[in-house]
């Protein structure tokens, strides 16, 4: 009975606390992290059939072995200069929790680096800028090696809206 | 002019002179004839003209300062003298007559003769008229003072006549009012009496009071004696009759009192009493106060009257002392002023009359104010006589200045003339003074001008010719002598050439030696060159194959590079596989841990390759640059080759050029050879020709000399003189003939002749230096 409870526990801290494993990938030469348990499996970048009245950072969608899923670039979702794709550009399949339900959609990232086990106290909350400007998204900042690592919380990258529009896509 | 023969021009010139001086002679003549007869005229009429007209007019002056003294004074000392005067004038104007029928050149003399006789006679009328009015004058004069005389007498009369009635009058109502004044104490003292009576009831103390009213009587008696105005009779009617029943009143009341009458009767007589002396008191004091009265307003009276007489008096005075003073001071003005006075007078006289009552003063009034009339009368007369006279003065001043004018205008006249024709005179002399002095320096000029050009249309062509002569020679000479120097110059210059020539010819021999060699020369460089061309075409060929090796290192390269592009792209996927393989572990959770590490070592590994085939990469990009510059490095060399190539079978064209030029020297000297020595051919005819010129040269010098002697006497004969032309005639053709006088010279003329033989100047083979002042003198 004590074991089950401490299992629980430890469960529930793992769920809450944000120490843990991170997939850190490059984006304009900046790290960014995703919790290593939202992350479906990791792709290299091939051919995405593009879909008809999306927003502009929805790519399209890719067969994955039977499955259609769809895909984001994530440099027009945060606001950069697009890039034309290289070798290293790759797609992380991530799942999403939203409305009772997980969904699978491809992030188009810059590159992969590696996966890093980051400690609860190399994380700081994300600063605030001011009321106005929404930092929900961020889960926190790791220091690691006097460099900051973006880590992201994926489920609020995209709101429930742009979820809806994509599950509509598929 | 220049066609004449000489002695024309020397006629020409002096006929000239002649017909200038004939042309001065004669109008020096004509002007000194017109001069004299002018100065005749001048003598003759002008001169007595104006004489004459200073006279006349001095005349005039005389008579009319006589005249004038005369009008002011009257006196005829004056009157006489202005006549002897004017007999003088007319004397003078007989004279000018005279003058005037003279001369016919005095044009304006007639007419003011005219003017000044018809002015003397209207004023010897005015001397007449002159002479009548004083006459006049004076008998006016006579009357004003008797007029003067009995107005004044008149009003002095009636004057003293007014002061004595003044007088008469005051005594006379004087005494009246002394009688009145007694008559009033008669009065006053019969009361006083009448009432002591009563009060002391005393008779005869009223028989008294009758006694002195008594009195009254007689004094009424004088007093009406000198009584005229009824006024005063009334007055003195009243008094008597108040006196008679004042009288006749206490005369009852004595009675009826002596009669012892009652009281009743008393008091009505003495009420009676009371009343009449009353009414004579009354009267005497009214009368008495008019008489009072009377005295003062005639007082008054004749106070105005007196001193309107003196008024008229003074009046009257004024008049005459403004006649005298006028007559004293010469001005009617001043009498004017006392007539005026006159009617001044008039409404005095009026105010005098009304004033006046009796019969006999007005008599007397009219009597003064004839007496001022017929003085008023005289002295306008005598104004109307003086300004008469003035007018008379004026008029003669008028006609004496007529005579002086027109005496002015003739002198005037004279001395215009006189002026004009002096001035004439003068004018003409100095036109002749003048034609004179202009004349003889034109003659002066034209004669020497005429000598100078006739002179010089002689000389100047002589001279000309002469120079020219002179100069003909002297150049004919020194040609002479240049060409004979020249000639021999040329003799020496012809030998020297032919020694030269000599020494070209074997020069040329050595130059024909030297050329062939150079030929062989040029055929062994060629040969050399060509040797050179075929190295150069193997070094070519195996820079070819080197550049062609260099390319297929590059393609291996190439092909290397895309092996490690393959390997890379493994350790890529093996690196996704890797993470993928990390992702699933994490996702197996514990059960996964060992699947994770196994993971990560793959991954590692995946790095490891990927950063080996980097390098590897890297190190390939290396050499495949390096080979890229060695292929360049190599086709620069391979141009470098070609140029040299082209170099080398330049060189070669050029040298086979040079070896066929040396060739055609070879002939061209040959040929040079041959041409000298007909040169050196030429060179010795030069010489002999040379010689001939020279010679004939020498025979040209004499003929100069010859000419020279024929200029000399040329100039003798222009001249006169021989010795400079000698000289120059001597000094020339000595000095320039033959060359062999100068032997420096001419040495220094062959060492020319060596160096440049075009350039020798006369002047260097002639000495000219002192040639050039040889016909300055001339």
């Amino acid at each position: 009975m004590t074991n089950e409870l401490s299992e629980m526990n430890l469960a529930i801290k793992a769920t809450t606390m944000k120490t843990g494993k991170y997939l850190t990938f490059t984006l304009a030469d900046e790290e960014y992290g995703i919790g290593i348990l939202k992350v479906k499996e990791i792709i290299g970048m091939m051919a995405i059939t593009s879909v008809p009245r999306t927003p502009d950072f929805v790519k399209g969608v890719i067969n994955l072995r039977g499955k259609v899923i769809p895909v984001i670039d994530l440099r027009l979702k945060f606001g950069m200069d697009a890039i034309s794709y290289t070798d290293r550009t790759c797609i992380i399949v991530v799942e999403i929790d939203a409305n009772d339900m997980t969904i699978q959609i491809g992030i188009v990232v810059d590159s992969v680096s590696e996966v890093l086990n980051i400690k609860e106290e190399e994380i700081e909350n994300a600063p605030s800028f001011g009321t106005s400007l929404n930092t929900a998204y961020i889960l926190g900042m790791a220091k690691i090696d006097s460099g900051v690592k973006i880590l992201l919380d994926i489920d609020r990258v995209l709101s429930t809206k742009e979820i809806q529009v994509l599950e509509k896509s598929i | 002019m220049k066609n004449l023969s000489l002695g024309l021009k020397i006629s020409l010139g002096f006929a000239i002179l002649i017909i200038i001086a004939s042309a001065l002679g004669i109008m020096a003549i004509w002007n000194m004839g017109r001069v004299e007869t002018q100065s005749t005229m001048l003598a003759n009429e002008y001169v007595p003209e104006v004489d004459v007209a200073v006279e006349m007019r001095g005349a005039a002056n005389r008579v009319m300062y006589e005249m004038r003294g005369y009008g002011f004074t009257e006196d005829t000392a004056f009157y006489e003298a202005g006549m002897k005067e004017l007999a003088a004038l007319d004397t003078a104007l007989e004279k000018a007559r005279k003058l005037d029928a003279a001369s016919p050149n005095l044009k304006q003399l007639k007419g003011q003769l005219e003017i000044a006789t018809k002015a003397v006679e209207e004023y010897k009328t005015l001397v007449q008229q002159t002479v009548d009015t004083n006459a006049r004058l004076a008998e006016e004069r006579n009357t004003l003072d008797t007029a003067a005389a009995t107005y004044m007498s008149n009003s002095n009369a009636f004057l003293a006549g007014q002061n004595e009635q003044f007088k008469k009058d005051l005594a006379a109502r004087q005494e009246k009012i002394r009688l009145v004044d007694q008559l009033a104490d008669i009065g006053a003292e019969t009361r006083v009496l009448n009432f002591k009576s009563q009060a002391l009831r005393r008779t005869d103390m009223m028989d008294t009071a009758i006694e002195t009213i008594g009195k009254a009587t007689g004094l009424i008696a004088e007093i009406r004696k000198t009584t005229h105005l009824a006024e005063d009779i009334a007055f003195i009617d009243n008094i008597e009759s108040a006196a008679a029943n004042y009288q006749k009143a206490i005369s009852q009341f004595i009675y009826e009192y002596k009669k012892g009458s009652g009281a009743i009767v008393l008091n009505d007589y003495r009420d009676q009493m009371d009343k009449y002396a009353e009414i004579y008191v009354q009267n005497c004091n009214d009368f008495f106060k008019s008489q009072q009265e009377k005295l003062t307003k005639d007082m008054l009276e004749r106070q105005t009257k007196i001193t309107l007489v003196n008024d008229i008096i003074d009046l009257g005075n004024a008049s005459r002392i403004a006649a005298f003073r006028s007559q004293a001071l010469r001005s009617p003005a001043v009498m004017e002023e006392g007539i005026q006075n006159f009617s001044k007078i008039d409404p005095l006289f009026e105010a005098l009359k009304k004033i006046t009552r009796l019969p006999e003063d007005l008599r007397r009034i009219e009597e003064v104010k004839t007496g001022g009339d017929s003085y008023k009368t005289a002295m306008a007369d005598f104004l109307k006589e003086w300004h008469f006279l003035q007018e008379l003065s004026d008029k003669r001043a008028a006609a004496g200045q007529d005579v002086i004018a027109a005496c002015k205008e003739t002198a005037d006249a004279g001395m215009v003339a006189t002026d004009r024709i002096a001035q004439g005179a003068v004018a003409s002399l100095s036109t002749a003074s003048t034609v004179m002095i202009i004349g003889l320096v034109a003659a002066l000029v034209i004669g020497v001008l005429a000598a100078f050009f006739i002179t010089k249309s002689i000389t100047g062509p002589v001279n000309r010719i002469i120079t020219g002569l002179n100069e003909g020679s002297g150049q004919v000479a020194s040609a002479s002598g240049q060409v004979s120097s020249s000639s021999q110059a040329m003799a020496e210059g012809a030998s020297q050439q032919a020694a030269s020539i000599e020494e070209s010819s074997s020069s040329m021999e050595e130059m024909a030696s030297m050329t062939k060699k150079n030929a062989e020369n040029a055929g062994t460089a060629d040969g050399l060159m060509k040797e050179a061309n075929h190295v150069v075409a193997t070094a070519n060929d195996s820079m070819g194959k080197l550049i062609h090796s260099m390319e297929d290192i590059s393609k291996a390269s190439d092909e290397t590079s895309k092996i490690i592009k393959t390997i890379d792209e493994i350790a890529f996927q093996t690196n996704l596989l890797a993470l993928n393989a990390a992702v699933e572990a994490a996702r197996a959770g514990e059960a996964g841990a060992g699947f994770a590490v196994v993971a990560d070592e793959v991954r590692n590994l995946a790095m490891r390759a990927a950063e080996a085939a980097k390098n590897t990469a890297e190190l390939i990009e290396g050499t495949v640059k390096k080979v890229h510059d060695g292929s360049k490095l190599v086709s620069t060399t391979n141009e470098a080759f070609g140029q040299v190539a082209d170099s080398s079978a330049k060189v070669g064209d050029l040298i086979a050029e040079i070896s066929a030029a040396s060739k055609e020297q070879s002939s061209g000297i040959d040929q040079v050879n041959i041409a000298i020595t007909e040169m050196d051919k030429v060179v010795q005819q030069n010489a002999a020709n040379a010689e001939e010129s020279a010679s004939a040269s020498e025979e040209m010098n004499a003929q100069a000399e010859q000419l020279k002697e024929y200029v000399d006497d040329l100039v003798m004969l222009v001249t006169g003189k021989r010795d400079q032309s000698q000289a120059v005639s001597r000094k020339k053709p000595i000095k320039t003939i033959g060359g062999s006088h100068h032997p420096k010279q001419v040495a220094g003329n062959k060492q020319m002749l060596a160096g440049k033989t075009g350039e020798i100047r006369p002047d260097q083979v002639i000495p000219f230096d002192d040639d050039d002042d040889d016909f300055k003198n001339f």
